[in-house]
């Protein structure tokens, strides 16, 4: 018997974004009008969120891109009633346009090696059943009914399975510590899932939670199982409505199939989970502003030790690990550590997930073994820079991260080869940036969110974040000092060595890495008052190209300071003065607009960009602000 | 309060169907596949409307209406079957039910039906009740018969019937005792213990928008810590606001994703169409603005959310666009 036709509708946040439950009930309204015995499913993220919303027609494999409500019908009466796909709306390739109807053809799929993420966006997450039926919890049972805490750890510890939050301590190690870990005598012990995913362009965790949660509840299960918790906590950014609710979903029907609760699978453990809603701030994804916050304190961390593991959420031995960890642990399980450990490289093992944005053409979330090379996530997988630009550089581990050049292209992704590089590997946001990007202003950006998100109890951090952002800007804005650069490495190894917490330990990391690969760059801002990449607004003008310019006045409406003025062409006049022209003619005139042009006057534009954004036919351009205005900020400065 | 469905059928892709299709018109969807089922289940809810099949096993669809209209006399009855004839459809309106669908039907198809059906439930009601009113005023029934006390009962029940079915009469209150109201109704559903005042103090803000003193000064007494304690907690999250935002609130995110994708632009632009800052409301008291460090559908950037509403690949040309929409439908709302 064939399977019977599915629809599988991709609802994670990014269509649903752009516009996916239409296209379910479109589909839905089309299936029941031509009375097909074709299902029309819910599922969490299949990754390629650049071609949103997709569907793909199950057991087909056809993948549809970017749908509109209306392109529906025409999907369900070719294909689905005369089986004719649809090749208009398949992916085209964008070096060949081609057609590639199957979605394991596509190169953005065909290059990953999917461990976790192999069942988003072909599940649905909201029904327990489907994750049981491809072999969910049954790590879980093997676990509790056929296996001793200690066998459970010994595994985990030879998978050489690493927290993938961003720290890299192995996970094992750490469960070893909880179990063993009493507390004082005391017997209550506490597992927690770290699902603040705060780092600025990363979305993993949240697409884990939204396209399979069972998943990393039942990792949950196997820990809490493993350490001797009773209870767990998963704590999830307020940010991310759509998670909070399928895993509400999830922990009701685990609880329903007796996964969760007292007595689980009718042995002797007891073990349930609580969600907590993150509130807005960034420093509480670190272990122990996360326990704070838990316990309705403020979210700021403490010196460790004492670590979690000894005294964690109320004194009690805790332990903590980030939603990707968990969700491998049931894989670990099923599959064996050696599965685990033969992928990866050196002692990174495994694969690891990235989200892959920026300006990048593909969008998306990716999981890649460990030890791929920089270069095929970004070209093969990503393909490459929109645009024809040219690539400059690549953002990892978000704001404790670092930016690294095109010469890392070729090495190794791993948490050692990223560490040595100045960056870390994170929680695994890539964002790529091009030759359009200022790596000072990215620098600036990227102290200026640590410096806000600072919880302000260590000075290094409070203070030195802010002193890194005052240098920076004083740099962007022309009137930087060429003692500056030795000034903020100095700084930033101040703020490293002597911070607090995580956030403290890492926020110079971006000034650094790109002090080190783009000195020429900051020497550009210093010494010439020019930005190479044209972005700090000091340093810049707008002005608009004659030729291109259509007089179609949107910069003109738009100018928040009437920095634009409309003027008549120097031809359009000399036609005026041969033919004076009467009111109404005038009128008509004006009309055609090709007469009008508009300039800007640099002397009271602020640069804020709307006009450069806005123009339809590309007239407004930027050019680096003419030498007086840069002699006048040297001549200020001495 | 959203209204309650109940559907009985015996082929569960009608169910899950029609689950959906009023899920998202906000209904609140009960089904079962057992007349029997349904029949007890109207007992302890009320429903608004029921959907209910003609040819089931078991129960014929018929004898449930008519059944229906003895235990649950105010729900909508929209008879659905896959055998349409005029003779059944008459039969079925005869015993009560409102409207009749003929399967398989779309979306459109049965909202509709499933709206007109309440509407007409509710003009038969009142003039029922106003038939009633005027036939005792005239004194051409009297009511010897009923019990006072059965009476005095019948009238609570309908008052507290009314009372939560009121459309959250919050509006109607003044600000401080709209957000006492809030949060004494957010104290009652947690337990009175530290551990949960994150929990409470998100409530209390996504229910009134942001946390009063008034508030603040509630929880601290009910949970027995100062009120600085909790004026510290809240403020250390971005989340929670301390002054009353404004209708509609804008985020301008300024991820990474974001920012190098023009989020910064946006922002601007966001400023110079509302002539605010972030962190500030309009003087018409329409929009607030805020700038937001990912909203984590980095794909679509540059991103803005409205509301809960999220706009992919904006420009300030689009921003202003949305913007004038959303003011046209308020100037709309206040006409």
């Amino acid at each position: 018997m064939t399977k019977k036709r599915t629809i599988l509708v991709c609802q994670g946040t990014g269509c649903v974004s752009a516009g996916a439950p239409q296209i379910h009930r479109e589909f839905e309204r089309e299936i029941i009008e031509h009375r097909l015995d074709v299902e029309v499913k819910l599922t969490g993220c299949r990754g390629f969120c650049q071609v949103g919303p997709s569907a793909i027609v199950d057991p087909d494999d056809i993948l549809y891109c970017r749908l509109k409500p209306d392109d529906v019908k025409e999907i369900v009466n070719s294909h689905l009633v005369n089986g004719i796909p649809v090749s208009k709306f398949h992916y085209h390739d964008p070096a060949t346009g081609d057609p590639i109807p199957k979605w394991k053809d596509i190169p953005f799929y065909n290059r990953q090696q999917k461990m976790i993420t192999a069942q988003w966006g072909f599940i649905n997450p909201e029904d327990i059943e489907e994750y049981l039926a491809i072999g969910g919890y049954r790590a879980a049972r093997q676990a509790i009914l056929a296996l001793t805490p200690e066998e459970i750890i010994e595994e985990v510890k030879s998978s050489q399975l690493r927290g993938r939050g961003g720290a890299g301590f192995l996970t094992g190690v750490k469960w070893d510590f909880a179990r063993r870990s009493n507390g004082g005598g005391a017997s209550q012990k506490y597992v927690i899932c770290n699902a603040d995913e705060g780092d600025p362009g990363a979305f993993m965790d949240r697409s884990l939670l939204e396209a399979n949660p069972h998943s990393m509840i039942e990792g949950m299960i196997i820990g809490a199982f493993a350490i001797g918790a009773s209870k767990g906590f998963i704590y999830v950014r307020a940010e991310y409505p759509l998670a909070v609710h399928r895993l509400e979903v999830a922990i009701t029907q685990a609880r329903g199939k007796g996964f969760l609760g007292s007595h689980i699978l009718g042995s002797d453990f007891d073990f349930d989970l609580q969600i907590n809603q993150g509130a807005g701030a960034f420093v509480s994804g670190e272990e122990t502003a996360l326990m704070a916050s838990i316990m309705g304190e403020r979210g700021s961390p403490r010196p460790r030790p004492p670590y979690p593991a000894s005294e964690g959420l109320w004194g009690q031995p805790t332990n903590i690990n980030n939603v990707k960890t968990w969700a491998y642990i049931p894989l670990i399980i099923k599959n064996g550590a050696k599965w685990f450990a033969d992928m990866g490289s050196g002692p990174s093992k495994g694969t690891v997930v990235f989200s892959l944005t920026g300006k990048i053409n593909n969008s998306g979330l990716v999981e890649v073994p460990m030890g791929i090379k920089l270069r095929e996530i970004i070209y093969d997988i990503g393909g490459g820079i929109p645009h024809g630009k040219k690539f400059k550089a690549v953002q990892t581990g978000g704001p404790s991260g670092g930016c690294l050049p095109e010469s890392y292209l070729d090495k190794e992704v791993t948490y050692e080869s990223l560490e040595a590089a100045g960056s870390i590997l994170g929680s695994g946001g890539m964002i790529v940036l091009d030759e359009d990007v200022c790596m000072v202003d990215i620098a600036k950006y990227f102290i200026n969110f640590t410096q806000e998100e600072s919880c302000g109890k260590c000075s290094p951090c409070r203070i030195g974040t802010e002193k890194l952002l005052n240098i920076l800007e004083k740099i962007v804005n022309g009137q930087g000092e060429e003692e500056d650069l030795g000034l903020l490495e100095e700084l930033g190894e101040l703020v490293k060595n002597g911070s607090l917490c995580g956030l403290g330990q890492t926020a110079p990391n971006p000034v650094l890495t790109t002090i080190r690969y783009f000195r020429d760059e900051y020497m550009a801002h210093i010494v010439e008052k020019r930005c190479p990449a044209k972005v700090c607004k000091a340093l810049i003008e707008y002005y608009i190209n004659e030729d291109t310019c259509t007089g179609c006045l949107l910069c003109l409406r738009s100018c928040p300071t009437n920095a634009v003025t409309e003027h008549e062409r120097e031809a359009t006049k000399d036609r005026e003065h041969k033919h004076p022209d009467s009111a109404a003619s005038k009128g008509k005139r004006k009309k055609k607009k090709v007469d009008t042009i508009c300039v800007i006057n640099p002397d009271t534009c602020v640069r804020c960009g709307i006009c450069f954004a806005n123009c339809p036919t590309g007239a407004i351009l930027k050019r680096d602000r003419p030498l007086y205005s840069k002699q006048y900020a040297v001549g200020s400065m001495q | 309060m959203a209204r309650k469905m109940l559907v009985i059928d015996d082929d569960p892709t009608v169910l899950s169907s029609c689950q959906r299709i009023f899920e998202a018109e906000g209904y609140y969807v009960a089904t079962t596949t057992s007349p029997e089922e349904g029949l007890s289940l109207v007992l302890d809810t009320y429903f608004d409307v029921v959907l209910c099949d003609w040819m089931m096993p078991g129960l014929d669809g018929m004898d449930v209406i008519t059944r229906l209209d003895h235990t649950s006399p105010g729900s909508a009855v929209v008879m659905i079957s896959g055998y349409p004839s005029i003779e059944r459809a008459t039969e079925a309106m005869k015993r009560g039910a409102m409207d009749y669908v003929a399967k398989p039907f779309t979306p459109d198809e049965i909202i509709k039906a499933v709206n007109e059906a309440i509407q007409r439930k509710e003009d038969e009601e009142t003039k029922i009740i106003e038939r009633f009113g005027r036939l005792t005023k005239t004194g051409q029934i009297s009511l010897p018969s009923i019990d006072e006390k059965i009476l005095q009962a019948l009238s609570a029940a309908i008052d507290e019937r009314r009372r939560t079915e009121a459309q959250p009469s919050l509006e109607s209150l003044s600000e401080p005792e709209r957000l006492q109201e809030i949060t004494f109704a957010v104290l009652d559903k947690y337990e009175r213990d530290r551990n949960n005042l994150i929990a409470m103090l998100q409530a209390v803000h996504s229910y009134a928008g942001y946390l009063s003193y008034e508030a603040i000064g509630l929880i601290a007494r009910e949970l027995q810590i100062s009120e600085h304690d909790i004026f510290g907690t809240a403020s250390f999250y971005a989340q929670f606001k301390f002054e009353k935002p404004g209708k509609h609130l804008i985020r301008v995110c300024t991820g990474t994703a974001c920012f190098v994708g023009g989020g910064g632009v946006i922002l601007e632009a966001a400023k110079s169409r509302l002539s605010i800052v972030p962190g500030q409301t309009t003087e018409d008291g329409v929009f607030s603005l805020e700038r937001v460090a990912c909203l984590g559908c980095c794909a679509l950037a540059p991103v803005v959310t409205i509301d809960d509403e999220v706009y992919g690949q904006m420009s300030p040309a689009k921003l202003s666009r949305t913007v004038d929409k959303v003011y046209r439908t308020e100037s709309v709302k206040s006409a």
